[in-house]
């Protein structure tokens, strides 16, 4: 069986991966005798939903408008560049 | 490539028709992509000025590289790779960003960090997850994340909210699996630690 610290060390296993593990049956045993431990990755599985369900965040329009302004420039300043480039190699 | 072809084109050929310089569809991968570069660069800086530089940054880069681009992984892995790094580089420019504290205590569990006994884990299961949306909850979120250490940050939200695989977040901060399980580890202890008080109180 498992100890606490055992469980804290393998969080992210036991959480999400490698579930068939001796380890992660190992610690999902522990988990499920264990309240503290329980209340644990409840509260960690909580904490990643929180973050997971934050709103979806547009790209505010000054900042859309700035991106093609400075592709733009760029888009031009290696156009004037390109030829004095074919020269070099040709 | 006119305007519609290019919002119907696949990420391949617009990237090998921006290679041979066609100006629209470069354009047409900046607009299918920017709102995921942004997003990003704002949940790792934290800061929408900070965000837009980034923004500018990530796809300066994109277009001096693309001929660069091989393939063998997708657009977006090594889209996130160009955006990780340029994000890496303004944190680490930020000194009042850099965490002095180890996160190496997270590893032991609630009480690893001294702040909280592990006699006393609080249950949150009655905490709403509708509660997101309360401007106080987020405020506690984003003053929590900001907090992390960007090298963890970035491995938290690449894992955790952008919900890419453990393997594909390794390659994208180019480090090993087993670093990018141990950051992940820590982050997410060291966020639930900080929201702990706010869950309690709930």
């Amino acid at each position: 069986m498992a100890s606490c610290k055992k469980v804290y060390q393998h969080i992210c296993e036991s959480l999400d991966e490698d579930l068939g593990t001796p380890r992660c049956r190992a610690i999902k045993l522990h988990v499920d005798s264990c309240p503290n431990c329980k209340a644990y990755m409840a509260s960690l599985k909580k904490t990643i939903r929180l973050y997971r369900s934050m709103p979806f965040t547009r790209t505010p329009r000054a900042a859309h408008t700035r991106l093609l302004e400075v592709i733009e420039a760029e888009m031009k300043r290696q156009a004037g560049h390109a030829p004095a480039h074919r020269r070099r190699t040709s | 490539m006119k305007s519609a072809d290019a919002r119907a084109t696949s990420d391949h050929v617009l990237i090998e028709t921006a290679k041979g310089g066609d100006r629209r569809a470069f354009s047409a991968l900046v607009r299918r992509y920017e709102d995921t570069v942004y997003r990003f660069a704002l949940k790792v800086c934290q800061d929408p000025d900070k965000a837009s530089e980034t923004l500018q940054d990530t796809f300066i880069n994109v277009f001096r590289k693309l001929h660069t681009f091989d393939g063998r992984s997708k657009f977006s892995t090594w889209l996130y790779t160009i955006v990780t790094n340029n994000c890496l580089m303004k944190q680490r420019r930020r000194k009042r960003d850099l965490l002095e504290e180890s996160l190496e205590a997270f590893d032991e569990g609630p009480g690893g960090d001294r702040k909280e006994g592990h006699a006393s884990i609080a249950r949150w299961e009655h905490t709403p997850a509708h509660a997101v949306l309360e401007i106080e909850l987020k405020q506690v979120l984003d003053e929590a994340i900001q907090a992390l250490p960007p090298d963890y940050r970035v491995v938290f939200v690449l894992r955790d909210m952008e919900e890419k695989t453990t393997e594909e977040t390794a390659k994208i901060v180019g480090i090993s699996v087993e670093a990018a399980k141990s950051r992940l580890r820590r982050a997410r202890a060291f966020l639930r630690s900080r929201l702990d008080p706010y869950m309690r109180a709930a």
